[in-house]
C-alpha cells in the first residue's frame, strides 16, 4: 500500500514536448512511495488561451476533470505544470464561489452521468512536497547533495497569480517554496528578481522576438545574481527558457546559457538516479557542463 | 516607529543616472508609504518629486514602485511591505508574517466605496508593532513607475500611457440618434460596466506589464480594459467591429496571460477583461490574425482529442500556407525533433472524449 494517493493530472505538455518531466515525476514518486493515480480521460485545463474564447468551457472541461477524480475518491489532484495549477484552480474558484456556473457544469456533467459535489483542490506538486512530505524529510532522503550548484527558481506566473486562488499559502511577492527545496538538495538557492516575473510563452508564436526578450530578461536577472542553472516547476516555462536563451543573445540582455531544470529531475538527481535516466539530454540548453562540476555526470 | 526609506532621486539638469538617497524617518505607526514621503519632503529634503492628492486611492496619482512592486503608495502601508520581504526591502525568499494586501477586503464592487486609510489593512494582531528603541524597523525601497520616462525623483512621463488610452477611442459612438431621454441601461448591462468603471487611471498595471517593458506597441492592461473592453460591452455603442478591428491593430494579443495586473489596486483585474476583450474582437469575426487563430485552434484540438496538441497548434496559429512563418520556426522545430522533444503528430483521443464535445455544445450556447 502506498504512502500516499493522488489523482495525477501530467497536462499536455508533460504528455507531449516535455516527456521527460513526466518521467522524471514518476521516477520521483516511487522513491517516496506515492500513488500516482492517471486521470487518463481528463482533458486539457484550457491553458489560459480557452479563456480568451469562451469563458465557459475551462470552467465546464475542468469540472468534469474533478468529476473524475471525485468518481475515484481522490480529493487531491497533483500537478507538475504551473499553467495548469493556475486554470485548475481558477475553475474551481469560480465553481465554488458561483452558484449558476457550478449548476451549468452540473448540468452537462448530467448528461453523460457524472457529477461535481466541489471537493477537490489541485495542488502543484511543489506544494505537496512541502505539505504533504516536509521539506526536513526530502532533505533526509538525499543521497548525493547537489553541493556547488547555483540554482535560480523559476515559478511561472499561474502558481502566484492572482493570489484570490493561485494561493500558495505564500506571498505570491516573495515566495520561498522552490528556494527550501533547493537548499534541501544540498544545492545554493540564488535569488532574483526574474524568478516571479513571466517567461512570455503564451505570446511566442504571435511575436517570438517578445518571448526572447522576456527570457533574455528574466535570465539575465539569474545570471547576474550568480545563479549558474535554472529549476521550474512549469513545462511551459521550461520549454521558453530552454529553447530562447540561444536567441537571447540577440537582445540588449546579452548571452545566458543557464541548463533549466524540470523540478522533478532536480530531486531525483539528489536522490541518486542518473540523468539520462531523467531525459536530461533532451534540453535544449546543455546541461552537462553544470552535472560534470557538481560531480553528478 | 523608525523605518529606513531608499528613495530613488533622479534631477534631469544635475544627474547623469538616478542614484539612490536614504532617509530615516521617525512616523507613526500604521504610516503608508506616501505619508513617509511628505514626511520627507516636509521636514527633511523639500526638493523631493513626486505626484500626490487624494490620499486615498482615488485620485490614482501616487503610484510607484515599493520594493519593486508597483501601486498606490497611499494605499500601501509600510508594516505591510515588512511582512512580505522583512527587514531588508528585498525580496529573499524566506517566509515572513504575510498579510495579502487584500485581506479584509471584498473583491470588487465593494473596493469601490471602502479603499482603506492608512494602517487598515495590516490587522494589529498579526504584526505586532515593535518597539524601535532607536532602531529602525527595516528598509523600503521606494522608486518610480516602471516602463514610463522618468522626469524627475518619482515623478514620470505619463504621456505614452495617454496616447495609448486616447488610440482606443475612449468616447461612446450612439448606436442611433439620441433618445428623447436617457439611454436605459439594465442592471445587467451596467454590471459588465462596473468594473472597468472603477479604474482610476493610475497605471499600476501599465508599469507592471512585463510584456510593455520589452515592447512599446502594446497597448498595455489599462487601456484595454478602461478603454477597449468597457466600450466594446457597452450596449449604447454603434462600432463594436470597428472597435474589434483597433484593438486588434493595438496588439490586443500581445497580453502574455502572466496576470502581473492582479495586484490592481481597484481590483479592476485587467486580465480578465482582456479575455473578453479577446472574447468580444473573435465574436465580431476579427479572426484573421495569429491571436485569434490561436484560441480558436486551441480549442479545436480540444475538442478533437482532449488535448492541447502542440503539433497542431503551431501551424493552425502561424497559418497552414504562411511558408515564411512557418520557416522561420522550423530551426526550432528541427533543434527538438534532433533532441527527441518533438510533440506527437496526432494524439489519440482521450477515453469518452464525446463527453468533452458535449461540454463544448453547452458552452458554445452560452455567453454571459
Amino acid at each position: 500500500m502506498a504512502l500516499k494517493q493522488y489523482g495525477y493530472f501530467p497536462g499536455c505538455v508533460a504528455q507531449e514536448s516535455c516527456k521527460e518531466l513526466d518521467l522524471a515525476t514518476h521516477v520521483v514518486a516511487e522513491k517516496l512511495d506515492w500513488e500516482l493515480i492517471k486521470l487518463d480521460a481528463a482533458s486539457c485545463c484550457g491553458a489560459s488561451v480557452v479563456n480568451d474564447m469562451n469563458r465557459h468551457l475551462a470552467r465546464m472541461l475542468n469540472a468534469r476533470t474533478f468529476a473524475e477524480a471525485e468518481a475515484l475518491g481522490l480529493e487531491t489532484v497533483l500537478t507538475i505544470c504551473s499553467t495548469c495549477t493556475g486554470h485548475m484552480r481558477q475553475a474551481n474558484h469560480e465553481l465554488l464561489h458561483n452558484e449558476r456556473y457550478m449548476k451549468d457544469a452540473n448540468d452537462v456533467l448530467a448528461r453523460f452521468g457524472k457529477k461535481y459535489s466541489g471537493k477537490v483542490e489541485t495542488k502543484h506538486m511543489a506544494w505537496i512536497l512541502r505539505d504533504d512530505i516536509g521539506i526536513a524529510n526530502i532533505k533526509k532522503m538525499v543521497v548525493r547533495p547537489l553541493t556547488g550548484m547555483k540554482i535560480g527558481a523559476f515559478y511561472g506566473c499561474h502558481v502566484l497569480r492572482p493570489e484570490e486562488y493561485a494561493a500558495s499559502g505564500e506571498d505570491p511577492r516573495n515566495p520561498h517554496n522552490m528556494e527550501d527545496l533547493i537548499l534541501a538538495l544540498g544545492a545554493e538557492p540564488i535569488v532574483y528578481e526574474g524568478r516571479t516575473r513571466c517567461c512570455g510563452f503564451h505570446i511566442q508564436l504571435e511575436k517570438e522576438e517578445v518571448t526572447v526578450n522576456m527570457v533574455g530578461q528574466n535570465m539575465a536577472m539569474a545570471r547576474d545574481q550568480g545563479a549558474e542553472s535554472i529549476v521550474t516547476g512549469c513545462p511551459l516555462c521550461h520549454l521558453a527558457l530552454d529553447a530562447y536563451q540561444t536567441k537571447s543573445l540577440d537582445t540588449a540582455f546579452g548571452k545566458t546559457d543557464l541548463p533549466v531544470f524540470h523540478l522533478p529531475q532536480l530531486i531525483a538527481l539528489a536522490f541518486g538516479v542518473a540523468p539520462e535516466k531523467l531525459g536530461i539530454q533532451k534540453h535544449l540548453t546543455d546541461a552537462s557542463k553544470v552535472l560534470v562540476s557538481a560531480g553528478i555526470a | 516607529m523608525l523605518v529606513n526609506l531608499e528613495v530613488q532621486r533622479f534631477n534631469p539638469e544635475q544627474d547623469a543616472a538616478p542614484h539612490v538617497e536614504s532617509f530615516e524617518v521617525d512616523v507613526p505607526d500604521g504610516s503608508t508609504v506616501l505619508e513617509a514621503l511628505m514626511h520627507i519632503k516636509d521636514e527633511r529634503d523639500g526638493s523631493l518629486s513626486f505626484r500626490r492628492s487624494c490620499r486615498s486611492a482615488i485620485c490614482g496619482s501616487c503610484t510607484m514602485s515599493m520594493n519593486g512592486l508597483d501601486g498606490l503608495a497611499c494605499k500601501t502601508p509600510i508594516r505591510q511591505l515588512l511582512s512580505q520581504f522583512g527587514e531588508s526591502g528585498v525580496a529573499d525568499a524566506k517566509p515572513h508574517e504575510t498579510i495579502s494586501s487584500h485581506a479584509g477586503q471584498a473583491h470588487f464592487g465593494a473596493a469601490a466605496t471602502a479603499a482603506p486609510v492608512a494602517g487598515a489593512a495590516v490587522p494589529s494582531s498579526s504584526v505586532a508593532p515593535k518597539t524601535t528603541n532607536g532602531k529602525s524597523v527595516g528598509t523600503v525601497r521606494v522608486g518610480p513607475m516602471h516602463n514610463l520616462p522618468i522626469v524627475k525623483d518619482l515623478v514620470v512621463d505619463m504621456t505614452r500611457f495617454w496616447e495609448k488610452n486616447k488610440s482606443l477611442k475612449p468616447w461612446l459612438v450612439p448606436k442611433n440618434a439620441p433618445p428623447a431621454r436617457e439611454y436605459p441601461q439594465s442592471p445587467e448591462e451596467m454590471e459588465r460596466l462596473w468594473r472597468p468603471a472603477n479604474c482610476i487611471f493610475c497605471g499600476t498595471c501599465y508599469s507592471l506589464c512585463p510584456v510593455v517593458s520589452v515592447d512599446d506597441t502594446f497597448v498595455g492592461p489599462a487601456a484595454i480594459a478602461r478603454v477597449g473592453y468597457r466600450f466594446l460591452e457597452d450596449t449604447r455603442d454603434g462600432a463594436r467591429k470597428e472597435r474589434a478591428e483597433t484593438i486588434v491593430e493595438q496588439n490586443l494579443w500581445l497580453c502574455a496571460h502572466c496576470y502581473a495586473c492582479s495586484y490592481c489596486p481597484k481590483h479592476v483585474d485587467p486580465h480578465e477583461l482582456i479575455a473578453l476583450s479577446c472574447v468580444a474582437t473573435i465574436e465580431e469575426g476579427v479572426t484573421d490574425n495569429t491571436g485569434a487563430r490561436h484560441a480558436m485552434v486551441v480549442a479545436d484540438t480540444i475538442k478533437k482529442t482532449g488535448f492541447l496538441e502542440e503539433s497542431q497548434v503551431i501551424p493552425g496559429t502561424l497559418g497552414y500556407f504562411n511558408l515564411i512563418g512557418l520557416s522561420s520556426v522550423m530551426p526550432l522545430g528541427l533543434r527538438l525533433l534532433l533532441k527527441g522533444k518533438m510533440p506527437p503528430l496526432l494524439m489519440r483521443p482521450v477515453p469518452r472524449v464525446t463527453e468533452i464535445r458535449e461540454i463544448f455544445k453547452a458552452a458554445e450556447a452560452k455567453r454571459y
